[in-house]
């Protein structure tokens, strides 16, 4: 089950809100628990146990480094043994064929939880129901943002209701659905089209259209599918962290990955480059961590040669910048705009296609200084981009801060006017998932 | 309540849109369910349809802006061809082995010339051909989604003239007309109704181009990964449609031309490497449909004494 789905939308989620803040304060979080549950075994019962059973696991292992009992050496070993046991977990399943949905999410939230306990950031969480609420949350099950155990500790504590949660919660629910099902889909037809023409045949234009539809496809696909997750949760009484902050207006790629997926980003920060160090020990070491970070960066995408590149490619240029590019940057602010909106692009083509031959076939087109495409038809580019014209416009139009604070309802003196707009997106989304094939969230089988 | 009313006017707004939308769903289909018993609109080729079944579907992605035709019970009468369109037996003369417009050629493969009065009618397969092959002398008519029961029942417009087929053929003299249809009907109705249709069509056709010669491209396979994988797009339900479609082959004017050697892999499936999407052909591989094609009309014209 998705999110930008009619059944979710009209029967299971406003079920789901009306049990949970019917049933009095001390029911919620079993009653959560169980709706998370069904959530996650409405789409395989076997993925549900193996969840569960990780759960459990997990929490009787926090248990024998944490407290009065653990100390030294047996501390150590039991908090660097869980640590390998989860990692080993998501390792097995990642190099597997089926990946079960949400393990790189979940995995990452359990190691954290692990980490933070064992630094005594956090007291380690006693009650298995609470803990299990939190890794099972349905609304951050399958796509995050991967949050913290105390960003939601005290609200499963003690949760307390305020009515605006749910008008806020709907808000950003109604434009992360607008966002995957009006712009998101409808720009993946034309990054689509260019595989069923081949990309030995596209023309040129064609192929930097189609990587910009791309572009603008995967960011409101992922950055859609946040708002809605965050505005379920926030419905149901839960802050979590965002995930985009209008990345494309970086002027460095260093600066678009702390806005790009942010919560996967801060974690890497906080659990494995500080950790190794930071920047902390010179210039080689810093090299080093922001290495080690950028390649395990790409095996959590894919274990894939081609995520590996990807990953690697950004470990250049953010090295690049810590070296000697920030200056220049900081110095003439459009330059980094215009660096970032011309090479993360390209960046996304290596994330796109897994097959080297493609890619490659795919940056002679990009730049076709070597050849010249194999029966191309020079008119290709004009009719998708005047098909897709309002898309591509309104993709880069929400690209920026304004319309998407506008949306919100940020500013009180158009919070109408926004609501009449966000009501009209609302039912084009429904209807537009009405009539097509729901299109799966790109980042699902991570 | 009213304190959630004014606390969140935008949820309240939709929760009762919702409400009035659901009234309406429930308005609109609860009557007929009641009424129509086995109206619905059939999903497998081996059904028997009792209502007008129009479902595109397969397009090329674009076209997933266009809704999908819902299906009324009351048109349930769609089996018989619609009484207004059948037009009077031809006069005009049949096509003769000297009428040089149609000559059998002498290498093996008819001319490019040869195409242009010649006018290609399909789907998206077809809007392919039109912008990666390579016959440019001859006309296309083109819609993208485009179904048999669409030609003229129901009828669609060419993508670029904006036409129907009938004023396209009304406008302009063509003696070959090429028709590529077949997968968009997968999922809909049998074999036995959809060539049916697709024979009534040929006869209009015939009859507001007398003369003209008729050629029924056979139905690209899928990928076998698609083939396995899919409820509805089998390659053995294609061989099926395909077999049908053989029959309307009479020798004389109306041509079954077998495309599946090109993209072939000798098992009845398109080979792999042939599409991007498991049923488009790329665009490097509709030169070689073009040449087929060549070879195909030749050969039929050779059976035929032309």
């Amino acid at each position: 089950m998705t999110f930008a789905n009619l059944k979710f939308i009209f029967a299971f989620l406003p079920a789901a809100l009306i049990l949970y803040h019917a049933v009095p304060k001390r029911y919620k979080n079993i009653v959560l628990l169980g709706i998370s549950v069904l959530f996650y075994g409405l789409g395989s019962w076997a993925q549900t146990v193996l969840l569960a059973a990780d759960v459990l696991a997990n929490y009787l292992l926090s248990g024998l480094f944490s407290g009065r009992m653990a100390a030294g050496p047996a501390r150590r070993f039991w908090f660097w043994f869980t640590i390998a046991a989860n990692t080993a977990l998501l390792a097995w399943f990642k190099c597997g064929s089926s990946i079960p949905i949400g393990i790189s999410f979940y995995s990452f939230q359990m190691i954290a939880y692990q980490a933070d306990v064992y630094r005594n950031k956090i007291p380690r969480e006693t009650s298995l129901l609470r803990f299990g609420t939190f890794l099972f949350f349905f609304p951050k099950l399958q796509e995050g943002p991967i949050t913290r155990y105390d960003e939601m500790s005290s609200d499963l504590r003690n949760p307390v209701f305020h009515l605006p949660d749910l008008e806020e919660g709907f808000r950003m629910f109604a434009v992360g659905l607008a966002y995957k099902a009006l712009l998101a889909d409808k720009l993946g037809g034309l990054w689509h089209q260019l595989s069923v023409v081949g990309y030995d045949s596209i023309s040129t234009p064609f192929a930097w259209v189609g990587m910009g539809a791309y572009t603008l496809q995967l960011y409101f696909d992922f950055h859609g599918y946040s708002l809605m997750a965050i505005g379920i949760g926030r419905m149901f009484g839960f802050i979590l962290p965002r995930n985009f902050i209008f990345p494309y207006g970086s002027t460095s790629i260093s600066e678009f990955y702390r806005r790009w997926h942010a919560t996967l980003g801060s974690w890497f920060r906080d659990y494995i480059y500080i950790p190794l160090g930071g920047s902390r020990a010179g210039m080689g070491r810093t090299i080093r961590n922001l290495l080690v970070v950028w390649l395990i960066t790409g095996l959590w995408h894919g274990v894939r040669w081609n995520f590996v590149l990807w990953g690697f490619s950004l470990f250049v240029f953010i090295a690049a910048e810590k070296l000697f590019l920030r200056k220049w940057l900081d110095r003439w602010p459009m330059l980094g705009h215009l660096y970032v909106l011309f090479f993360i692009p390209l960046t996304w083509m290596l994330f796109a296609n897994t097959s080297f031959p493609d890619m490659g076939v795919f940056f002679s087109r990009l730049f076709p200084f070597a050849s010249a495409g194999t029966n191309v038809f020079p008119g290709d580019w004009v009719q998708y981009t005047v098909k897709y014209a309002p898309y591509l416009a309104a993709g880069c139009v929400f690209l920026t801060r304004r319309p998407e604070e506008f949306l919100l309802g940020g500013r009180e003196k158009y919070r109408v006017a926004a609501s009449v707009l966000l009501t009209v997106l609302f039912w084009a989304s429904v209807y537009s998932i009405h009539n097509s094939a729901n299109n799966p969230f790109l980042y699902l089988q991570f | 309540m009213r304190n959630f009313v004014k606390k969140c006017p935008l949820l309240c707004m939709n929760i009762l849109l919702a409400l009035v939308v659901g009234v309406g769903v429930a308005a609109r289909y609860l009557p007929l369910h009641l009424f129509a018993r086995g109206a619905v609109s059939s999903s497998g080729p081996g059904s028997v349809p009792s209502s007008f079944p129009v479902s595109s579907a397969v397009s090329s992605p674009a076209s997933s802006f266009a809704p999908a035709s819902s299906v009324p019970a009351s048109s349930a009468a769609a089996s018989s061809t619609p009484a207004s369109s059948v037009p009077p037996v031809s006069s005009a003369p049949p096509v003769s082995p000297a009428d040089s417009a149609v000559q059998a050629p002498a290498g093996g493969v008819v001319p490019p010339e040869y195409f242009k009065d010649a006018i290609f009618v399909g789907d998206s397969l077809t809007e392919g051909l039109m912008d990666y092959g390579n016959l440019d002398e001859a006309q296309y008519f083109c819609h993208v989604g485009l179904n048999v029961y669409q030609l003229f029942e129901n009828p669609k417009k060419d993508d670029i003239s904006n036409l129907t087929l009938e004023e396209t053929l009304e406008k302009s003299k063509f003696r070959k007309v090429y028709i590529h249809l077949g997968i968009n009907e997968l999922g809909t109705a049998d074999t036995d109704y959809f060539v049916r249709h697709y024979s009534s069509a040929i006869k209009k056709i015939q009859a507001l181009e007398p003369g003209a010669l008729v050629f029924v491209e056979s139905i690209y396979p899928v990928t076998k990964e698609k083939s396995d994988t899919d409820k509805v797009f089998r390659n053995s339900y294609i061989k099926e449609r395909n077999d049908g479609l053989r029959t309307l082959d009479n020798g004389k004017d109306v041509f079954f031309l077998d495309l599946t050697p090109v993209l072939g892999d000798g098992n009845g499936n398109m080979r792999a490497e042939c599409s991007g999407d498991d049923v488009h052909p790329k665009a490097k591989y509709y030169p070689l449909i073009c040449d087929r094609i060549r070879e195909a009309t030749a050969q039929a014209l050779v059976s035929a004494g032309y």
